[in-house]
């Protein structure tokens, strides 16, 4: 090793963690964790009965700064169901310009006849933070997910917007090794335009979508009447939409709240769920505490 | 950087990005109409920018650089990668409309290539992305990449500037004015598709999917939805 890697090395600090559910005689079990660094997952709970897994993914830190690299891999088998969530916001605050940039990596991957649901909380992008996040699901087979991503871009309620820094977010799902979404957001330099763009995110601050599927085609579309009417409670001022794009209805919401947004993919959640997982939503305590 | 081409290459392109190419892209209006009537869309300046931002941000981001992937898959008879390439493209589409937009398009130039016995590879996956319908024609006709995507975002942009002259409405002087504004803009937006990676391809405008979303539904509309 050069001394220059181990210097950058050094500057690096990496956490991971490795999580494996398996189908058990007692139902889905957490069958492997690893972990290292500051990432942490607590046993998990059992709200809805044996068969679905409820896991908390613990970052005790609770802020991510220059040269924190965080890599989240989750692995489901057939006839396991998991919702896997985070207690609280990812904040990323104002990078270190000497520093590498924060990184932040979240890799599912979803066996045939297995349920995935990935609800983090939002992600609040502090002012000059400098950060690549990366969402890879990859789904066998009938394989399903319910998924979300919410982003906030600087602190609404401080006053304080993203004036600097830069932001790429990268959310891809694959089938068999073929995409089915793809979405890239990327906030630096000319593209920070978007910010106040009338086609991009219009001056508001949080932005995020919500996505559910797959559902056999040529599906559902009957739901979309329920589902717009979720959004008819949204405050003034914000926005959201539903549609139904291939096998996923795709959700997304505009505006100053990112309790908001929760609210409303929770109202979405309420209905979907049932349709694709064959069972009512069952939301995770820790939302409310 | 210029383009080099020969005569015929260039007189196909020009029919390939032709208004009178009949695949239906003059009946849809990508969120446009929408825009206008939220009242996002008053005047030629603000079609300039919800325009430019979409050139830069998307076409440059997303369907340049699948078109450069599906030429280069269909000119070396390569069909798994221009196949995979043409699932990234439609799994880019943010709405059932964008993506109605894309394989309405897609099907009509397929479906024209076939009457014009100009060989589509087969077996056909079961939607064609326009850009792959665009790049199959491009690489029949020998069409240089470069030269592909100034065809390629001609063909969006005139579509466009045609939809808010109707919509907002603009007069003749004023669009021409505004395409003219745009299209110094095109061969830097073509050059920064050259610099982006695989794993760098997609977009994402909020604004833009919400107002494709609420089309879906408007009550009153002259575009197809």
């Amino acid at each position: 090793m050069t001394v220059s890697t181990a210097v950058a090395d050094s500057q690096l600090w990496r956490a991971s963690l490795e999580l494996e559910f398996q189908h058990r005689r007692h139902g889905t079990r957490l069958s492997r964790c690893e972990h290292c660094g500051p990432l942490y997952v607590q046993k998990p709970f059992y709200p809805e009965g044996p068969d679905w897994a409820h896991v908390y993914i613990l970052h005790p830190p609770g802020g991510i700064v220059s040269g924190d690299c965080l890599d989240i891999r989750v692995r489901t088998f057939a006839n396991t169901g998991v919702l896997l969530t985070t207690p609280g916001a990812a904040r990323i605050y104002r990078a270190r310009e000497t520093l590498p940039k924060q990184q932040l990596r979240t890799q599912l991957q979803i066996e045939a006849d297995a349920c995935l649901e990935w609800f983090p909380m939002e992600t609040i992008v502090y002012d000059g933070a400098d950060v690549d996040l990366c969402t890879d699901i990859e789904l066998t087979g009938n394989a399903r997910c319910a998924v979300w991503e919410i982003s906030c871009f600087g602190r609404p309620a401080s006053g304080e917007s993203f004036q600097r820094g830069t932001f790429k977010q990268r959310y891809r799902i694959q089938r068999d090794g073929r995409p089915l979404f793809v979405d890239r957001l990327s906030l630096e330099g000319n593209s920070r335009q978007l910010l106040l763009a009338r086609a991009g995110l219009q001056g508001q601050p949080v932005s995020g979508f919500f996505l559910v599927g797959p559902f056999p085609k040529p599906g559902e579309v009957e739901l979309l009447p329920a589902l717009q009417a979720c959004i008819e409670t949204t405050r003034q001022g914000d926005s959201g939409t539903v549609t139904r794009v291939g096998e996923f209805y795709l959700g997304r919401y505009l505006g100053r709240s990112a309790e908001q947004a929760r609210l409303l993919f929770i109202a979405w959640w309420q209905i979907l769920r049932p349709v694709l997982m064959g069972r009512p939503a069952s939301l995770p305590r820790i939302w409310f505490t | 950087m210029a383009i080099t081409t020969t005569d015929s290459a260039l007189l196909r392109l020009l029919q390939l990005s032709s208004a009178a190419l009949p695949v239906g892209g003059y009946a849809f209006s990508q969120g446009m109409e929408t825009a206008v009537e939220k009242g996002w869309l008053r005047d030629a300046e603000a079609v300039g920018d919800w325009l430019a931002v979409q050139l830069q941000e998307s076409l440059a981001r997303v369907d340049l650089p699948l078109l450069q992937r599906a030429l280069w898959g269909a000119r070396a008879r390569d069909f798994e990668r221009l196949w995979y390439w043409n699932d990234y493209t439609l799994a880019c589409r943010e709405t059932a409309e964008l993506r109605l937009t894309d394989t309405a398009m897609g099907a009509a130039l397929i479906k024209l290539l076939e009457n014009l016995a100009i060989p589509t590879p087969r077996p056909a996956p079961a939607a064609h992305s326009f850009v792959t319908a665009f790049a199959i024609a491009g690489a029949h006709w020998q069409l240089d990449s470069r030269a592909a995507c100034h065809g390629y975002v001609w063909a969006w942009l005139e579509n466009q500037v045609a939809a808010a002259t109707k919509l907002v409405p603009l007069g003749q002087s004023s669009a021409q004015r505004l395409l003219g504004q745009l299209l110094e803009t095109v061969p830097t937006a073509v050059d920064n598709a050259q610099r982006v990676a695989d794993d760098e391809i997609g977009a994402s405008l909020p604004g833009l999917a919400m107002a494709s979303v609420w089309h879906e539904t408007q009550y009153s509309r002259l575009f197809r939805s």
